[in-house]
Parts: C-alpha cells; sequence; structure tokens
C-alpha cells in the first residue's frame, strides 16, 4: 500500500529583487516581434508589450535586441529601469517562458509546436508509415508557469501530424478535408493537377485552385480514424505503449532528461550571472 | 535546496442510492456485487423492443446479434467479479425482445427507419441500434441521426464497429461493455438507475454555459456557433436548456477567451433562471440563501461574466458563482514507492489550492479509497495517465470564493452520468457534459431544445 506521499511535476521559485529591464519602444509591436523573433537564442529572453521591451539582461539591450530593432529604421529613444512586481506577472511568465524555451533548446530539445519539446528518441516520437502518408506523433514535455503564485508545472502535451512526402500521395486522399497555409477553416480536395502542382478545392459550393505545397492534411481525430491509425497513436500519445509506465514517468524520465531532479536554475541571461532556482514541491495526504 | 511539502485534503466517496435506499460507493459494487435494484423502474407493459440497423454488407452482424444475446442473458466468465453481467432482466426487472436486423446504405435509410417506429403506438419501448464504422464530427453521422430522431422522440443507440471489434479480443472483459449497454437502455425507457443519496447543500441549482463554434466564419472575425446553458438542481437532476445561434469571436488580446454578443447572453441567462425558478422547491431560500453555481469549460471575456452578474443580481438571486472548470490541470503527483505504478496515483477525491479561494486541483479519478469487494484490497485503475481537474473561481456576488464544498459538487455530479458503470473512472461533472454535448447537437442543427438528457446519448 501507498504510503501518502507524492513526488510532483511542480516546482516552487522564491526570488526577491528579480530584476526586468525595459526600453520604450518606437516600432509598433508586431514589427519589434518581427525584428526579434529570429534572434532568440542570441538575445536572450524578453518580451515586448506596452509599447516596452522587456528583458533580464542589460547586455542583451546594447549588443542585439536594439540593433535589431535599429535596423527597421524606426529607433529614437531608451530608457532603462526595474518593472516593480504588480507589474510584472504577466511579463515575468513570458521572459520565463523565453528562458525555458532557451533552456530546452540548449539541452537538446526540438519544439515543432509551441508548448512541446521533443527530442528524436522513441520516447518522444512515433512514426508509422503507410502508403497514403506519414503519421507521425509527438509526445512531449513543456513548462507551465503560474508567475504570480511563483509556480512552475513540467506538463506533457502530445500533437499529431499528417506528412505527404510524394504529391501523388494526395491522390488518395481525394475527397477529404484539408487545409490551406494562412487559410482560415477546411476545404474539400476535389481535384489534382499534378503536372502543374496545383490542386481543386471546394467548400460551401465555391472551388478554389492552390498550388499543391500550401496543402496540408490536419491531423484531426476523425481523419486519422478513418485511416484506422488513431487508436495507435492514442496508445502512444496516452502513455498506454511499452515504453512509459505513465504519464508521470514520463515526464520523470523529460527532467532527467533536462538534467533535473528536485531542483534547477534557470539562466536569465546569457552569461547565466542571473539564474532562478526552483525547488521540486513533494504532496502528502492530510 | 529543501523542497517544499504540501498537504492534499481528501473528500470523502458520494454515495449512490438505490431501490429501497440501498447504498453503494458505485454502480458496479451496487449491480454486480450487491444484486441492488435500480432506484426506479418505469412501468412498462411489455418488453423492451430493441431494433437493430446494421451498414449495407456489412461482416459482423453475427458478433454484434451475439453481443445482443449477451446483454439479454448475462456473461460471467471471468473470475473479476466486477465485471461479471447480470441478465438484463435479473437486475433492471424487465426484458428484451430483438428484431432482425435491418440494412441501412446512408444516413437517409437510418431516417426513414426512425420515421417509421415515431409512427408505433409502443415507441417508448423502442430503442433503435445502430452499428456505425467511425466517431464523428460535428454534422457527421451520429449527429444525423440525434437531430433527426430527438425531435420525434425516437430513442437510438449508436454502437462502433470498432467496440463489436474490441467485444471479440480474448482478454476484453465483456461485462464492462454490457454494463454501459445495459445501463444506456434501461435509461432511455425511462429507468433511473441510481441518485445521489445526499442532496448538494446550500445550491439551489447548477448551470453550465457551453460555446461551440463552427469552423466557418461570418465576417472577418466573427464566427457562426451556438450558446448554450443546461440547468440542474442541488440533486443532479435535469431541470432544462436553453440554446441559440450565437455571433462569437476570439479576444485577440486574452487569446482562447470567447465573446459573446449581448442579447444572446441575456435571453441564456434569463432562459436559465426561468429554470431554476420552475424547478425551486422554496423560490424565497434558492434566490436568498443558496447559491446558484455557473459551471464553464470555455474562457469568456470579463465582459460577459459582468454581464451574467448584473442579469442574476437583477433577478433577485443573491447567491451566485461562475467557476472554470479546465479538465486536465497541470499538477501531477504520483507515489514513488508504491507497490505498483497502478496504485502510485491519489487517492480519488483529493484536492489542494494553488491559490486559496480562487484555483484548486481535484482528483475526480485516481486511486479508489475503498474497496467493492470486503477483505480485498481497493480496485486498482490503470497506470497510464490520471490527472487533476482544475477549478478556477471567476467572479460572484460579494464575498463569494472558490470552497471545499464547490469541489465537493464537483465530485458528486461525475456521478450522475447514467451511460458508464464505471463511474469512477468519469472525469468530468454531469453539468459540463451533458451542456457539451446538447450544444455540439443545436451545432449540428437540432433546434428542438425542451427533451430529458437520456436522448443525448
Amino acid at each position: 500500500m501507498s504510503s501518502g506521499k507524492y513526488k510532483s511535476n511542480m516546482f516552487r521559485f522564491i526570488v526577491d529583487g528579480m530584476e526586468y529591464h525595459y526600453a520604450t519602444l518606437i516600432v509598433d509591436e508586431p514589427a519589434a516581434w518581427r525584428a526579434l523573433g529570429g534572434l532568440e537564442l542570441e538575445i536572450g529572453p524578453y518580451h515586448i508589450g506596452h509599447d516596452k521591451l522587456y528583458f533580464t539582461d542589460n547586455a542583451t539591450l546594447s549588443n542585439i535586441s536594439l540593433k535589431a530593432i535599429a535596423d527597421l529604421g524606426k529607433t529614437r529613444r531608451e530608457k532603462i529601469g526595474k518593472v516593480d512586481n504588480e507589474v510584472a506577472a504577466r511579463i515575468a511568465g513570458s521572459l520565463l517562458y523565453k528562458a525555458f524555451h532557451i533552456f530546452f533548446l540548449n539541452s537538446g530539445f526540438q519544439c515543432p509546436f509551441k508548448g512541446l519539446y521533443y527530442k528524436q528518441s522513441d520516447y518522444y516520437v512515433k512514426t508509422l508509415q503507410k502508403d497514403e502518408a506519414r503519421y507521425l506523433v509527438f509526445r512531449g514535455i513543456a513548462p507551465k508557469i503560474h508567475a504570480r503564485d511563483q509556480i512552475l508545472f513540467f506538463q506533457t502535451n502530445s500533437d499529431y501530424r499528417i506528412e505527404i512526402d510524394n504529391p501523388r500521395q494526395y491522390k488518395m486522399w481525394l475527397g477529404f478535408l484539408v487545409k490551406v497555409h494562412g487559410e482560415k477553416g477546411y476545404f474539400i480536395l476535389k481535384n489534382l493537377d499534378l503536372k502543374n502542382e496545383r490542386a481543386k478545392l471546394s467548400r460551401q459550393e465555391k472551388e478554389i485552385i492552390v498550388p499543391l505545397k500550401s496543402l496540408y492534411i490536419p491531423a484531426t481525430s476523425v481523419t486519422l480514424g478513418r485511416r484506422g491509425v488513431l487508436m495507435e497513436l492514442q496508445e502512444f500519445s496516452q502513455f498506454r505503449d511499452s515504453l512509459a509506465l505513465s504519464e508521470y514517468a514520463f515526464v520523470d524520465r523529460a527532467c532527467q532528461d533536462l538534467g533535473v531532479q528536485d531542483s534547477l536554475r534557470l539562466p536569465l541571461d546569457r552569461s547565466e550571472k542571473q539564474t532562478i532556482p526552483f525547488t521540486r514541491c513533494h504532496f502528502r495526504e492530510v | 535546496m529543501t523542497a517544499f511539502e504540501e498537504s492534499l485534503g481528501i473528500l470523502d466517496t458520494p454515495e449512490l442510492e438505490f431501490r429501497a435506499g440501498k447504498r453503494a460507493l458505485d454502480p458496479v459494487q451496487g449491480f454486480a456485487l450487491n444484486n441492488y435494484k435500480p432506484f426506479s423502474t418505469p412501468s412498462l407493459e411489455e418488453n423492451v423492443k430493441v431494433d437493430l440497423m446494421v451498414p449495407l454488407n456489412y461482416q459482423k452482424t453475427n458478433k454484434v446479434k451475439e453481443i445482443l444475446q449477451d446483454l439479454k442473458n448475462g456473461w460471467a466468465l471471468t473470475r473479476y467479479p466486477r465485471s461479471r453481467y447480470h441478465a438484463f432482466k435479473d437486475t433492471y426487472d424487465i426484458d428484451l425482445d430483438f428484431s432482425s436486423p435491418k440494412k441501412y446504405e446512408s444516413a437517409s435509410d437510418v431516417k426513414r427507419e426512425i420515421n417509421h417506429v415515431a409512427r408505433l403506438r409502443d415507441k417508448r419501448l423502442r430503442v433503435l441500434v445502430i452499428v456505425s464504422s467511425q466517431r464523428s464530427e460535428i454534422g457527421g453521422f451520429y449527429y444525423q441521426v440525434k437531430t433527426h430522431s430527438i425531435p420525434k422522440q425516437v430513442q437510438t443507440q449508436i454502437l462502433l464497429d470498432s467496440t463489436v471489434e474490441k467485444y471479440f479480443e480474448p482478454d476484453y472483459q465483456r461485462g464492462d461493455l454490457l454494463w454501459n449497454f445495459s445501463l444506456s437502455i434501461f435509461s432511455k425507457v425511462g429507468g433511473i438507475p441510481w441518485k445521489l443519496a445526499n442532496r448538494l447543500e446550500k445550491v439551489s441549482a447548477f448551470v453550465s454555459l457551453t460555446t461551440v463554434a463552427s469552423t466557418m466564419p461570418v465576417g472577418i472575425i466573427r464566427r457562426k456557433g451556438v450558446a448554450s446553458v443546461e440547468v440542474v438542481n442541488c440533486w443532479g437532476e435535469h431541470l432544462g436548456r436553453v440554446f441559440m445561434d450565437a455571433k462569437i469571436e476570439e479576444d485577440p488580446v486574452e487569446r482562447g477567451a470567447w465573446t459573446i454578443d449581448q442579447d444572446t447572453i441575456k435571453s441564456l441567462v434569463e432562459g436559465a433562471l426561468d429554470n431554476v425558478e420552475r424547478g425551486a422547491a422554496e423560490l424565497n431560500k434558492a434566490k436568498k440563501e443558496d447559491y446558484i453555481v455557473f459551471h464553464t469549460t470555455d474562457r469568456y471575456v470579463p465582459q460577459v461574466y459582468d454581464l451574467i452578474k448584473s442579469i442574476v443580481s437583477s433577478r433577485g438571486f443573491q447567491k451566485f458563482k461562475i467557476l472554470h472548470i479546465q479538465a486536465r490541470g497541470p499538477l501531477s503527483i504520483y507515489n514513488p514507492e508504491a507497490s505498483s505504478p497502478r496504485r502510485a496515483w491519489p487517492k480519488e477525491g483529493s484536492y489542494w489550492y494553488l491559490e486559496n479561494g480562487r484555483i484548486a486541483f481535484l482528483y475526480t479519478m485516481g486511486r479508489w479509497p475503498y474497496s467493492t469487494i470486503p477483505g480485498t484490497e481497493p480496485y486498482v485503475i490503470s497506470p497510464h495517465s490520471v490527472s487533476p481537474l482544475q477549478v478556477n473561481f471567476v467572479t460572484g456576488s460579494e464575498g463569494t470564493k472558490l470552497e471545499d464544498s464547490d469541489l465537493e459538487h464537483i465530485y458528486n455530479l461525475t456521478r450522475l452520468h447514467y451511460y458508464s458503470a464505471d463511474i469512477p473512472r468519469i472525469r468530468m461533472p454531469l453539468t459540463t457534459r451533458i451542456g457539451r454535448r446538447a450544444a455540439l447537437l443545436a451545432a449540428s442543427g437540432l433546434t428542438m431544445q425542451d427533451f430529458d438528457i437520456s436522448y443525448l446519448y
């Protein structure tokens, strides 16, 4: 019988005086996101909001991030200061998520979708090769942060993907629901012009022709069910396969892969001078 | 660094009441082990007639017939007492008759059969069992059948081909399916298998609010959808429902939070409160002393909640709260010293507050704290994945906050899903389950609203 004591996936962080700095933005926020979007690993964690650029490392400001914004040709003044804790919950959460993103990538994890980190191993990814497509199921780990309560959870996440390797495979998807990159909603795949690599789609009596490369097959439960692969994929994503005893065992294994046991120190800057300590919580029945 | 230690509270397992005041902690314990009778059995002049429809060229019709025979005669070829299924008549005091299977090629054939059954004088004794090859999305086969049969008050039960397949696997515990199947048939002919042994205190009604968006845009950002409210009383009994088309949009700042047009919210909440007033035993108590508790699984922008608050207050209900229930909270706890992974989960009913009065985690599934057979260890659930609900206090009347009683209510309401005997495996409360199902049917074209919940599944 169990002793009523539990290990958890929850960590507390107690930080006094965590320093945030900000620079007032001149460019609009979307332009700033675009400018900094590809530089995360180089510049460290940052957050853009309320017309300001928030960051944790002074060096970040002078070296790369402002240069990236300056490259837009619209920079004017900058202001550096501390953000107090009342303003900080959302900003701190965002900065921590970004710090974890860098931490995961530096630990050898990949991020195919927002909120899902995995490694290239049988423990994290399963592939089913079929005539009509390659079916992928990812199960991964992600941080969930309650910055206001200074709490971190490592939680699991999963996703499916259908990959078409050869345009001729689309023939086997005629009549199925498809999506087009950048377009909302579903279409039905009506016809194919493989020579010109185009597809005819329909939705509510309207037909459109799009390039094949703009198409993808959404991996919905219904589609996967029709193809007879849903159960096998779910067995993996729901931790019913032979490699993982339970969701918890999976989290523990992923924590090991991250080098995390009962504590961790999250770097907040590139020089790793500023780190946030996290300590695992245990539970007991009362 | 020293690890933190947190305390985990545990709620009592809800008791269920069967016929003649007999009590048990779960239906299988009541029916399979203690031979209790259902709480209420409808008085029927004849046997229940199960009409079977299978797809054209279906190869497993004989297998389905075998399942139906087991449903009628019982199945006990197992060493697990929980999985022994008694003959239908022995448990429910009602017997089953079967007609020859009919074939269908498309949903139109099924609809024709529903029309035929609807014209029969004994239609309330009939349940049409339809074998289907796949689950369907909104507007698909399942929803077409339901939206056609509900207005005609014809009871239908979809049996998935994958279930038929699984039934004949060597290690499959057939009793598990047969208990679920039989409860569904029994509920659909007007039976009440069990009820909560104790009423839920300090509450006059629960109202679940659900939104289902279609994938089709209306204009640039708005989407067509359906918003729905489902109302149950302090025993978890259905009081009424309202649903209507709604223009909904996702808030551009707070991603995942919905805006619904004011007129729709007003009509829905007013309709819900009409049902609360009609169903209240003591209206004055309901308005002044007891709570109306809203359960939502969707998130809405603050303006939606403010409007609900103002409508409820203006109707004279002094105490109310709105709770958001997230099906899979992020907390995961596990006893690494347990004898096996299956015993490592926390007890069901365990709870913990992330923030007092505002956010809690509640394990509605988990390690059973009771044994159904005296002298044996509690049944253990599968080791794969057990996570708690996350219950968030959104807003409420002055001075309200999230309390233990709110968690106790939610835990109890998970026990009223009449389509599964394995209720300790039901994660979400009845309110949100039936609310979502009704909204999905409405989004599939159902316009009739005044039907009881036995038609929903």
